[in-house]
């Protein structure tokens, strides 16, 4: 049911490892995704020839803009989830999966250059909602935080994007070798072997609380939904 | 009669390990309805975010292929016949004109040009 459109015009805020934790720890949990590899440069695709790939994830490469949105429909028509990776870079495919999202992420370093290519996401969600007259909630995910450190510059970002209203996840992705190992290696979380892998039961843990938070805004989405119907 | 546990692969000894979600209630969409494209490209080229692709992916009328030109000049009722066979059929001159050669060839033969 849910469509979930990672989006960020700039490269290398996290985008490909956020959406690949959130499809296997959805495929972990036993549901089915199909996760949409709309970056020309291919990332998910290239995981997904890995081993360990998920049954239950199935990984469709598309980076025509006149095929997006049928290819974004038909997957939501056969599958519970739908996760769409969009390239780093400002695109019109990232308007057009946009357009079907229940839910847009917008992942960012606490970087100033990543929180204003967050903000010209936004302006162009605002845009959307103007023009469609139709809400797409969005929410930023600060990623690649340290567990340890909390330096100045993001506690001051994250104060901002507090102050302006932005919507925040509450969860960080932390910066965790596990995070790293699956884009290196394949599969989830569970297909890496503890003791091999520094860390392993703490990014489960945050992987898990994202994906709840994920799921959290989704319910609250449809619930709105549903007044809004009434 | 014991319950089965929601997550057979994970490992029982390990109570501490987070436990996942029950997704179950989420499934499949129905049809969604159709979106107004180019109103996307207008939002979506306002906003700059601008189309990517070649103009030769984007949308619209792909190349004929039709470069050739022949001038000739007919009898006003052949003229008028294959005008009105077009707008009836919704097809341009040399699309006719293509087939009454590809006709006359299966007739009399391949023309060498």
């Amino acid at each position: 049911m849910p469509i979930i459109v990672f989006a960020n015009p700039k490269g290398g805020t996290g985008k490909t490892t956020s959406a690949l934790i959130l499809a296997t720890e959805i495929a972990a949990a036993h549901s089915s995704v199909v996760l949409i590899d709309a970056d020309p440069n291919m990332p998910i695709s290239e995981w997904a020839e890995l081993p360990n790939k998920p049954a239950n994830i199935e990984v469709i490469r598309e980076t025509n803009e006149q095929r997006i949105l049928r290819t974004i429909d038909a997957a939501a028509e056969r599958v519970p989830f739908v996760i769409i990776d969009n390239e780093g870079t400002a695109s019109r495919l990232t308007t057009y999966a946009m357009s079907r999202a229940d839910l847009v992420i917008i992942p960012m370093q606490g970087k100033q250059l990543d929180a204003r290519n967050a903000a010209k996401t936004i302006e162009l969600i605002e845009t959307e909602q103007d023009a469609f007259r139709r809400s797409i909630p969005h929410k930023v995910l600060i990623t690649r935080t340290s567990a340890a450190i909390r330096p100045k510059g993001l506690r001051a970002l994250q104060q901002e994007l507090h102050d302006r209203g932005v919507p925040l996840f509450r969860t960080e992705l932390l910066e965790r070798v596990p995070f790293e190992a699956i884009m290196a290696y394949g599969g989830g979380l569970d297909d890496l072997v503890p003791g091999e892998v520094s860390g392993l039961k703490a990014a489960k843990a945050n992987a898990i609380a994202y994906m709840a938070e994920v799921l959290e805004t989704l319910q609250l989405r449809q619930g709105a939904t549903a007044q809004e119907v009434a | 009669m014991s319950r089965q546990s929601m997550f057979p692969s994970k490992p029982a000894s390990d109570s501490s390990e987070p436990v996942r979600p029950d997704l179950s209630a989420f499934q499949p969409r129905a049809p969604m309805p159709k979106v107004d494209v180019r109103t996307l490209d207008a939002v979506s080229d306002a906003a700059g975010f601008p189309s990517r692709q070649s103009a030769s992916e984007r949308r619209g009328r792909k190349p004929s292929g039709r470069t050739g030109q022949i001038h000739p000049k007919l009898l006003p009722e052949a003229a008028e016949k294959i005008q009105a066979e077009c707008t009836r059929r919704g097809i341009q001159q040399g699309v006719l004109i293509e087939e009454m050669l590809a006709l006359y060839e299966d007739r009399f033969g391949t023309i060498s040009s």
